[in-house]
């Protein structure tokens, strides 16, 4: 059982990096960016690229490894911001500049997520791809009856230092001001100076970047396929929607309670692929019972 | 009745011009319609064509064709000028005096005249004849259904002139049966298929009324003929409307419904007219490559799309999950024909399945709608892109349930056993596709006719009021959630409709079938084609199922049909950057999207129902 | 027997977060009359019509609608739509009008809301349907006439002009038949002679329609031809009531709109 609560919690740690994302983008735009999931993907294939290319052996030095994984995050992170970034201004500035209504930015955002998916599976080709493993997969220690292996510690350490950066960035710097600005009231902003598309640019840039990191964790757990943005994206939304859309404490810790849930039922049910089905099961209860989440909406305010 | 002649009332070049244009377009008319001719001697033949009645007839008619082409020249540019001192009055005018003021028997005399008319054309558009207006030329005619065609048809017209105009016509001589709809209508009915004796090529020349009498193949080839039907229907439907101008003009100001009595809506009947007809007779005659577009592609985008637009186009809802209702209609149907592990109770023909699925996508329409159809739009996008999911999930998972990713059993073919009609249809045969198309069609413009008058309804109305501004509509009274429901139940029922037919074409089900893909582009159908219009999705349907199917054999460098989805999604985008209204939008809609950049109003029903007013 | 007032509002408190938009707010209409609201901008007059009509929800208080062929009802907790079908009719302050319709599908969609016809009759162009359409489009026709629209019958609603638009609003409203109108700043915008025939307008709608009208006007000068009597909003709290040459010589009224040296000035000159 305590096993099951583990890979909830380490795979709910995914989805909470890839719901700051969601909520950032929603707190400054009102709107769902649906191209999330590929930038999730892109994310996946240039860590993927990246450790193949430069990872030639599976029998590296742990300094060595240390520094293929940091590459690969940074390649991976910036993958995924260009293609944010790539995304918001292709696809939805051109809208927001003829005012359009809100339903032309949702169809617009699922053209490029659609696009993004195919054109990756026609360049990658469609057969997925197992990226090496670049963090070693044997050591593992043994936490309250269940196994925590290397890669799940790493994940945390890295979604807990992402929290905390994304954290510190919203609410002391200048960019997080202009964000937050931006989120409560567009048009005041503008007033007073602030750059709103370049806010709004870097604002997709910060997400993606999270997102793309996202990405190469779900690579080195499973595979990288052009398909593989889908599922967990969605879930993610869950997890950004359970936490309170628009709040970065609610995207962290929606995703953790997310997992958690999405998992222990398996232990009695015992089919996986059911998984899905309860998260999107979560997904509609809490949008009936407590739509605002569990810290509820926040205008682009921190937590 | 004579002008005095000024300069500007003579004839001068241009009206030469004019004249001697007509006059030959006539004698062209003769020589085309005019003898073969032999090739040893091709002037001989003209020469004995041009000395013949059948010249002078065409003749005449270039001349009155001239004479009135010329006068309406000149009354256009104001070349006619009166000197008089009452001014005269302009022919249009007379012609409408004299006509209100004719009395019965004037009525009747002109119906003579049209009729011998009719047999005049009857004979000038036959087959060359050197003399065409011999009495023996002329009596025969009388052999050919042509004539009676074209006498009805000219009756028809002096007869509709007469009800316009007279006033007191309604109360002659007529007895009372002929003044009650059913009988005008009935009598366009005759009308229209006495109308397709004369236009139908596929008709012999002579037919002889022996045909009627004599039971053998030529009768029933007759009787079987489709045209001859659509064209009896064409009829009927023009005497129903007209019927129902009149009823409307006598009781009510015309100006209420400016879009459906007037010469727009005579025009967009008639194009529908040939629509129909173009649709029942021209998949006979395509190239394989066509026909497997239309009956794979075309055929059921069209159904689905028909479906979706009433969510996403008249509702203005956006729903990314539309393939799991089509997909439970073709699993019931599955199911029904016991092809799934799961037995039925009885099995049944999938006809039958059709009102089961119809209910079953309701019931799920309404199940999956009443929770998240108060969210705002984007987070019903999201929790109906989950459920696409999840049934897909569901159907590839749940082995005995439906025998997963290998798909179903084989599902039965579809027969209809109702007393008068007998039709089966072998889905395998690929020979049968035609069938299949003409069954798609038989369901689908029940549905078109059935949605269209949707739309014009309190539903629809409410429906555009929800879409422009969801708080203004609850201030009147209008329950968002109700209709936010209705549209997407009536959605979900068609899909599922459309899944029982492809189920039957398919023959086994696999999960695949059911993808996100299909969402998404059915989707495309209908924002592509132009949401809210139904013409406009049919539109779609058809440009982007030939596409996809001209691409297949057409490929440019370095294309592969799976790419197609890639190519879609770059076309949503750029649609909605130029052009997110569509090809061919409903006008209302077009006006939507227009104002919403204006900043009036929201052209969809996206916002949660209280977006808020305005504070102090 | 029913109650002499058709709005029974008592002791409404309305906070959004940290603000109190409306304070123990006492108000009571009575049938028939035409009731203005009035204060100076940021007072809670329009909070206080989004109370009557349910789409904000007042935190203490209770507010009590008295239809004449209903019975008393209690606002707090019912969906707008629900209000609305009760017999409460408004307007908006910045009119909200379905654009892309024509004016006569405007006020159509107003009259039909109540109608019963659901999806399968207007598929089917069922009898019952094609009565209620007929009758629908009777009486949209005689609303279209009353607000002198008749005119503009296919007209697109957003080519109208500003008066037009405020009219239709009016009208649209009318459709559904209410017994109490809530107009938000009709005038707004208006120029003077439009607003002298906004006057008759509403006149003549007390008198035939037989509504009793809930006003919230700026103007002075229309906000006194036409009200009987008047409530007096200021930060959310009513400074006064009474009749309109009473609400011109109270002091605490000049005072929230001039100011308090004024005030002064105002007390000696009467």
């Amino acid at each position: 059982m305590s096993s099951y609560i583990a890979t909830g919690i380490f795979a709910g740690l995914i989805y909470s990096m890839v719901a700051l994302g969601y909520t950032l983008v929603y707190g400054v735009l009102r709107l769902i960016n649906f191209a999330h999931s590929e930038v999730l993907m892109s994310g996946a294939f240039a860590g993927y690229f990246f450790l193949h290319y430069f990872m030639t052996s599976n029998s590296e030095s742990t300094t060595a490894r240390i520094f293929l994984f940091l590459g690969a995050l940074v390649a991976s992170g910036v993958a995924g911001a260009v293609v944010a970034t790539i995304v918001e201004r292709f696809a939805y500035r051109p809208l927001r500049r003829r005012n359009a209504p809100k339903l032309t930015y949702l169809i617009s955002a699922i053209g490029a997520s659609y696009f993004l998916l195919n054109f990756a599976g026609k360049e990658f080709g469609r057969n997925p791809l197992t990226p090496p493993q670049v963090i070693s997969g044997g050591l593992s220690w043994s936490v309250l009856g269940t196994q925590i292996s290397l890669f799940d510690l790493v994940l945390l350490a890295v979604t807990l230092i992402l929290f905390f950066f994304v954290n510190f960035l919203v609410n002391k710097s200048k960019i997080g001001r202009s964000i937050r600005a931006v989120a409560q009231d567009p048009e005041t902003a503008t007033l007073m100076g602030v750059n709103v598309n370049s806010t709004i640019a870097q604002t997709f840039a910060i997400g993606g970047f999270m997102g793309g990191i996202a990405g190469l964790f779900v690579g080195l757990s499973s595979v990288v396929d052009y398909n593989m943005g889908f599922t967990p994206a969605l879930l993610a939304f869950t997890a950004a929607v359970l936490g309170g859309i628009g709040n970065i404490r609610g995207a962290m810790v929606g995703g953790v309670v997310l997992g958690v849930c999405m998992y222990v039922p398996i232990y009695w049910i015992g089919q996986p692929y059911y998984e899905p089905v309860i998260g999107f099961s979560i997904l509609v209860l809490v949008l009936l019972v407590r739509p605002t989440g569990l810290f509820g909406e926040s205008l682009g305010r921190s937590a | 009745m004579s002008s005095s002649k000024t300069p500007r009332t003579q004839f001068n070049k241009e009206d030469a011009r004019l004249a001697i244009t007509c006059v030959a377009g006539g004698l062209l008319l003769a020589m085309m319609t005019g003898p073969a001719g032999s090739a040893a001697a091709p002037l001989d033949s003209a020469k004995g064509a041009l000395f013949s009645s059948h010249v002078w007839g065409f003749l005449v008619f270039g001349i009155v064709i001239a004479a009135y082409s010329v006068y309406r020249r000149k009354v256009r540019n104001g070349e006619w000028v009166s000197r008089r001192e009452t001014p005269r009055r302009s022919l249009k005018v007379m012609w409408s005096d004299w006509l209100g003021s004719m009395p019965l028997a004037g009525w009747i005399a002109l119906m003579v005249v049209a009729a011998i008319i009719a047999v005049l054309v009857a004979d000038y558009t036959g087959p060359y004849a050197p003399n065409k207006l011999s009495f023996s030329q002329f009596g025969s005619q009388f052999a050919n259904t042509r004539t009676y065609g074209y006498i009805v048809f000219l009756l028809w017209i002096v007869n509709s002139v007469r009800l316009r105009r007279s006033a007191s016509a309604r109360h002659g001589v007529l007895p009372s049966f002929a003044k009650t709809p059913a009988f005008r209508i009935g009598a366009s009915a005759v009308g229209g298929f006495l109308f397709a004796l004369c236009a139908d090529p596929w008709l012999p020349e002579r037919f002889s009324f022996a045909y009627f009498t004599t039971s053998g193949t030529s009768t029933h080839a007759f009787l079987a003929h489709l045209p001859t039907w659509l064209w009896t229907g064409v009829g009927a439907l023009i005497g129903l409307r007209a019927v129902l101008a009149e009823r409307k003009k006598s009781t009510q100001n015309n100006r209420l419904r400016p879009r459906q009595f007037n010469v727009t809506a005579n025009t967009r009947f008639a194009l529908y007219g040939v629509g129909l007809f173009a649709a029942f007779e021209a998949p006979k005659y395509l190239s394989p490559f066509w026909q497997e577009a239309i009956f794979q592609q075309i055929g059921i985008f069209c159904f689905l799309a028909i479906g979706l637009n009433i969510v996403v186009g008249f509702a203005g809802l956006l729903d990314l999950g539309y393939v799991a209702f089509y997909a439970l209609g073709a699993y019931v149907n599955a199911y029904f024909s016991g092809a799934l592990p799961i037995r039925p109770p009885f099995t049944l023909n999938p006809f039958y399945s059709i009102p089961i699925a119809i209910v079953v996508c309701m019931l799920a329409g309404v199940l999956l709608g009443l929770p998240t159809l108060r969210l705002r739009g984007d987070y019903l996008a999201i929790v109906t892109l989950g459920f696409g999911e999840i049934i897909y999930v569901l159907a590839n998972n749940l082995q005995n349930l439906t025998g997963g990713a290998n798909g179903s059993g084989l599902i039965s073919s579809f027969s209809m056993n109702v007393p008068g009609i007998h039709f089966a249809l072998n889905g395998q045969a690929l020979s049968q596709d035609l069938d299949f198309y003409y069954l798609l069609l038989a369901f689908m413009i029940p549905i078109l006719l059935l949605f269209t008058s949707l739309n014009n309804s309190k539903v629809g109305r409410s429906w555009a009021a929800i879409r422009e501004d969801e708080v203004a509509a609850a201030s009147l009274g209008i329950n968002g959630l109700k209709y936010k429901v209705m549209a997407f139940a009536i959605g979900a029922s068609t899909s599922g409709v459309a899944g029982v037919l492809s189920s039957v074409k398919a023959g086994i089900l696999f999960p695949s079938n059911f993808a996100l893909q299909v969402s998404i582009t059915v989707l495309v159908l209908v924002i592509f084609g132009g949401m809210g219009s139904i013409t406009g999705v049919l539109i779609g349907s058809a440009v982007i199922g030939w596409l996809l199917q001209y691409l297949l054999f057409h490929s440019f460098i370095d294309y592969q049909d799976a790419d197609k989805y890639m190519y879609i999604g770059a076309m949503l985008i750029l649609a909605m950057i130029f052009r997110p209204q569509g090809l061919w939008p409903a006008k209302r809609r077009e006006r939507e999207f227009h104002d919403a950049e204006a900043g009036l109003g929201t052209a969809d029903a996206m916002g949660a129902a209280v977006e808020g007013p305005l504070h102090d | 027997m029913t109650s002499d007032l058709i709005f029974d509002v008592q002791n409404v408190t309305l906070r959004f977060g940290g603000v109190t938009s409306l304070n123990d707010v006492t108000l009571q209409h009575r049938r028939g009359e035409i009731l203005a609201v009035i204060g100076p901008n940021g007072a809670g007059k329009t909070s206080l019509f989004n109370s009557l009509t349910g789409v904000y929800q007042p935190q203490e208080g209770s507010i009590t609608f008295n239809s004449a062929t209903n019975g008393a009802a209690s606002i707090i907790g019912k969906v707008p739509h629900k209000v609305a079908r009760l017999g409460i009719g408004r307007t908006f302050q910045a009119s909200r009008l379905f654009n892309a319709l024509t004016t006569f599908e405007n006020i159509k969609v107003g009259v039909e809301s109540g109608q019963k016809s659901g999806p399968i009759g207007s598929m089917l162009k069922l009898p019952r349907t094609r009565h209620e359409e007929t009758q629908s489009d009777e009486r949209a026709l005689e609303l279209l006439e009353f607000v002198g629209l008749k005119h503009r019958l296919n007209t697109p609603a957003d080519s109208l002009p500003y008066g037009d638009r405020r009219r239709l609003e009016i009208a649209r409203a009318l459709g559904t038949n209410p017994e109490v109108l809530l107009l938000d700043e009709p005038a707004a915008g208006t120029n003077p002679s439009e607003k002298l025939e906004l006057t008759e307008l509403i006149r003549n709608i007390a008198a035939e329609f037989k509504v009793s009208i809930l006003l919230i006007e700026h103007d002075m000068r229309l906000v006194m031809a036409l009200a009987e009597r008047l409530y007096v909003l200021n930060f959310g709290s009513v400074i006064a009531e009474g009749t309109p040459d009473e609400i011109r010589a109270n002091p605490r009224v000049i005072e929230a709109y001039l100011g308090s040296a004024d005030a002064g000035q105002a007390k000696e000159t009467n």
